[in-house]
């Protein structure tokens, strides 16, 4: 009897145990969520004593987290951070789509106290989830906020182009209200504006064989010819396997790099095209990209596996010199640690430019400020607001700047006539593995937190100090230039069109740049245009042609509209 | 013992009190059946009223519940949507290739397995077959696309070798069906073989012992006693299957899919996710996401009673 309830009360503890691993198996991320619900009261930065918090964030850019440093809360820049605001920061970041996770987060209630995201365009995408987002409670109103950290407000009205400011970033839907905090935007100086060097990148050495000179690469047909030398040329990769003659980065970015003899610099989602406008899907050069593209996969130019590279096969045929000719950014980061250390004769030269139907060369176009950019927000859920809003206005403090690009003074630099000057020692260990800079906590918060005023505007590196693969980007530079339009784009008029919201409704599900890429791969040119002309279709079915007419008229009614 | 016919005035009150007796008697195993029970609540029952998103404008401050009805609007949307026709073609056709190719293949295996009398060798053997089922799909089509890739893989290195083009099999649309076929019959015949083995061993040796002496050969056996015996077993797992028709098979399709095989590779489970988690149509791909269950519910419903009538096979 005694073995029995014994028996029975071993039972009972068991069963308890089992259902409270149940239940906490239940409770996710509880905990971490706790962490940031430190309350450190009403307080004005500096006239009280700073309690510590640890705050989520999460930087929703796929493959954002590689420039966290390994040691997230301990690295020298964090725990400078600490010091000053008394905040933790502990980082998520994603790899897989943007707008996927922004979604899941707001549909389950999950929003990380800050997160940083892009915010292109509010016509879809990322822009689309945020602002639905804001308007529906879920991000926090920064209004009541900003007098208090000055640098924050600067952020809001620096560096943004002046329609985006007042349709997106303030978008009349937000009734006033400020939910967003721009970051990478420029100071207002064309010096300022970052060039992101979009282009051809072609293997020097390859080039070189066959006695070409990048420059003279320019022309689509010039490209086409390019790389048929290549492929019949028997170059390898420096594990002796053919090369590809032509690639792109992870999921085929970026494959318009190839057709930018097609590609217009414009600032709308509108052409003019012998008089008359026309929405971007209904361009004829579409005709002509897709059978462009299509030549240069048919006669095995092109990799045929870059629309579904992960970033991993990506990299693996940059970094083994794989694809004699990519379309992307230099890709620098990636290329000087491997590559160019092992077989700097392989090293990638920018072809061209390569210039448009109207003989423009390939141009970065901005208007006075940026039109999207990464924003931060807040969660409307964030217990200590007061927090989050303390790191983000020192970080961008001078103070915080320095301690950003710099770190701390004494031991990464020292200050000379009010210039920080990088300690001979760390720069050179900086220079030769970026990676220990990143750990140093020296990378993640000018991509992520820091908006307006470039670092290089106020503090230009001497060009003494300058590392090779700066001179380079920057010699990448000096070639494509910038255009400025200083003008509203004729997007924004769109939606004045009584039918917009119906037209959005009925495009939404259409994905003209995923069937155009199904086009590539039809099994005849006659079926791959009949597959643009229907997605084409699609879009003239849901009204694209009446709304630009209507574009056309508000347009004509007014002298600062572009397209 | 209660003769039939026999009707005694709260007899079944005595019976059921006496279940609840045995049932408070043995409560301390009945407890253990709390964490499943709680599990299927929370997980199973729960999130299901997340499908009232489907009828709902969802808002994400107001939550399912307070976000304003939009009665069936979005099933008639995905009714009229383009590729409303396309991705039901293409999900309706894998779940009927993997039907026809693969239900039968662990069957095969089984039988195969059951035949060998070597011990050591079938249970060599019957563990090679199992492993691939604990492979995730990332792997597995990480593998096949190295093994298939048109500039790197094993295969086309080989034909490189021999002075012939390569091939991109993962882009060939003609293509995309038998490799998604042969990759899920390698990864799951060996585990979906050990329901069918076991029921192999259920068999009374009898049977054939008897077949034997009545001169009965190997096939004759196969077709009269071990094929019979199976009915039920196959009877069931097929009811199984084809309610899960429109499961073409999420992770293994979304992996393999690339813009070269989009035409015939979008399927419902993939629609979903795109249209809800990247476009942020929520409530139109929970609606394309019902659709699914419901279909699914009728066609179980449905195949169950006719197999009953017809096999007097059934789940229930």
């Amino acid at each position: 009897m005694r073995k029995n309830k014994r028996r029975s009360v071993l039972g009972m503890i068991l069963i308890a145990l089992l259902l409270f691993v149940t239940m906490t198996a239940c409770t996710g991320t509880g905990g971490e969520k706790e962490a940031g619900t430190v309350d450190t009261g009403p307080k004005e930065s500096g006239t009280e004593e700073i309690k510590p918090v640890t705050l989520t964030f999460l930087s929703a850019w796929n493959g954002g987290g590689a420039g966290f440093p390994q040691d997230q809360e301990n690295n020298p820049v964090a725990g400078q951070i600490r010091e000053k605001t008394g905040v933790t920061l502990k980082l998520e970041s994603i790899t897989t789509s943007e707008v996927e996770k922004l979604n899941t987060i707001f549909a389950s209630g999950t929003v990380p106290d800050i997160v940083n995201a892009p915010f292109w365009s509010t016509t879809g995408g990322e822009g689309q989830v945020i602002k639905k987002a804001a308007t529906e409670g879920q991000l926090l109103d920064l209004t009541p906020y900003l007098d208090k950290y000055p640098n924050v407000k600067r952020l809001v009205t620096t560096g943004i182009a002046k329609d985006f400011a007042e349709f997106d970033l303030n978008s009349p839907e937000f009734e006033g209200k400020t939910y967003l905090i721009p970051t990478e935007t420029p100071d207002g100086t064309p010096e300022s504006i970052h060039n992101w060097n979009y282009g051809l990148f072609a293997r020097g050495d390859i080039l070189k064989a066959l006695n070409v000179k990048a420059e003279d690469i320019d022309t689509q047909e010039e490209l086409y010819d390019l790389l048929v030398k290549i492929r019949d040329g028997g170059f390898k990769d420096i594990g002796g396997k053919p090369v590809i003659p032509a690639g792109t980065m992870w999921n085929g970015w970026d494959y318009g790099q190839f057709l930018a003899g097609w590609t217009d610099y414009t600032i709308s989602d509108f052409r003019e095209v012998d008089g008359k406008l026309i929405h971007w899907t209904q361009t004829k050069d579409h005709e002509a990209r897709l059978l462009y593209m299509r030549k240069l996969l048919t006669e095995g130019l092109f990799d045929l596996e870059a629309f579904n590279n992960t970033s991993t096969t990506a990299n693996e045929k940059l970094t083994t010199g794989k694809l004699a000719v990519f379309g992307a950014q230099p890709m620098l980061a990636d290329l000087q640690k491997t590559l160019y250390k092992t077989n700097p004769e392989m090293q990638y030269e920018l072809l061209g430019p390569m210039k448009n139907k109207s003989g423009n060369i390939r141009t970065q176009v901005e208007k006075p400020g940026r039109s999207g950019f990464p924003v931060l927000f807040l969660s409307a859920d964030i217990k200590d607001p007061d927090a989050a809003l303390r790191y983000i206005d020192y970080v961008n403090s001078e103070e915080g700047r320095l301690l950003a690009n710099f770190g701390i003074e004494g031991t990464h630099y020292n200050m000379e006539n009010g210039i920080p000057q990088w300690i001979a020692d760390v720069k050179k260990q900086f220079d030769d593995n970026p990676d220990l800079k990143r750990d140093a906590g020296l990378n993640y918060l000018p991509g992520r937190f820091i908006g307006a005023f470039s670092s290089e505007v106020t503090w230009p590196t001497p060009e003494d100090q300058k590392t090779e693969w700066q001179k380079l980007e920057e010699s990448f530079s000096a070639r494509m230039p910038i255009k400025i339009i200083d003008k509203v784009s004729a997007s924004y008029l769109a939606r004045e069109w009584p039918k917009y919201q119906e037209y959005i409704d009925k495009t939404s599900s259409l994905n003209f740049d995923e069937e155009f890429k199904k086009a590539f791969f039809a099994a005849s040119d006659e079926e791959a245009l009949n597959m643009l002309h229907s997605v084409q279709e699609k879009f003239r079915a849901a009204g694209v042609e009446e709304m630009a007419e209507f574009v056309a008229q508000k347009a004509a009614e007014r002298d600062d509209v572009g397209f | 013992m209660v003769p039939k016919g026999v009707v005694i005035p709260g007899f079944e009150q005595l019976k059921k009190n006496k279940k609840l007796t045995k049932i408070w008697q043995f409560r301390h195993i009945y407890l253990f059946l709390l964490p499943a029970i709680i599990w299927f609540l929370v997980f199973a029952y729960y999130p299901m009223y997340g499908i009232l998103i489907a009828f709902k404008d969802f808002k994400f401050n107001l939550g399912i519940l307070g976000s304003p009805w939009a009665g069936f609007k979005y099933f008639e949307q995905f009714l009229n949507d383009s590729s409303f026709y396309d991705v039901l073609r293409n999900t309706l056709s894998i779940s009927a290739l993997k039907l026809i190719f693969g239900f039968p293949a662990p069957l095969i295996l089984a039988l195969m397995l059951n035949a060998v009398m070597h011990k050591r060798i079938k249970r060599v053997f019957q563990t090679i077959s199992y492993l691939p089922h604990f492979v995730s799909w990332v792997v597995v089509v990480t593998l096949l696309q190295k093994i298939l890739s048109p500039n790197v893989g094993l295969i086309n290195d080989i034909r490189y070798q021999m002075g012939l083009d390569p091939i991109f099999f993962m882009g060939k649309p003609e293509l995309f069906y038998p490799l998604v076929i042969i990759s899920d019959i390698w990864k799951g015949v060996g585990w979906g073989s050990i329901i069918y083995l076991a029921a192999l061993t259920n068999i009374d040796p009898h049977l054939y012992e008897a077949a034997e002496i009545d001169g009965a050969g190997r096939w004759s056996k196969l077709f009269k006693i071990t094929l019979p015996c199976l009915t039920p077993t196959i009877g069931i797992l097929l009811i199984f299957s084809l309610s899960g028709i429109l499961n073409a098979g999420f992770d293994q399709i979304w992996l393999m899919q690339s813009p070269a095989t989009l035409s015939v590779s979008e399927i419902l489970d993939t629609y979903v996710l795109k249209t809800g988690l990247q476009q942020g149509q929520l409530a139109y791909s929970t609606a394309i996401g019902l659709f699914k269950s419901a279909i699914s519910l009728l066609l179980i419903v449905a195949v169950n009673n006719i197999s009953r009538r017809v096999s007097n096979v059934s789940l229930w």
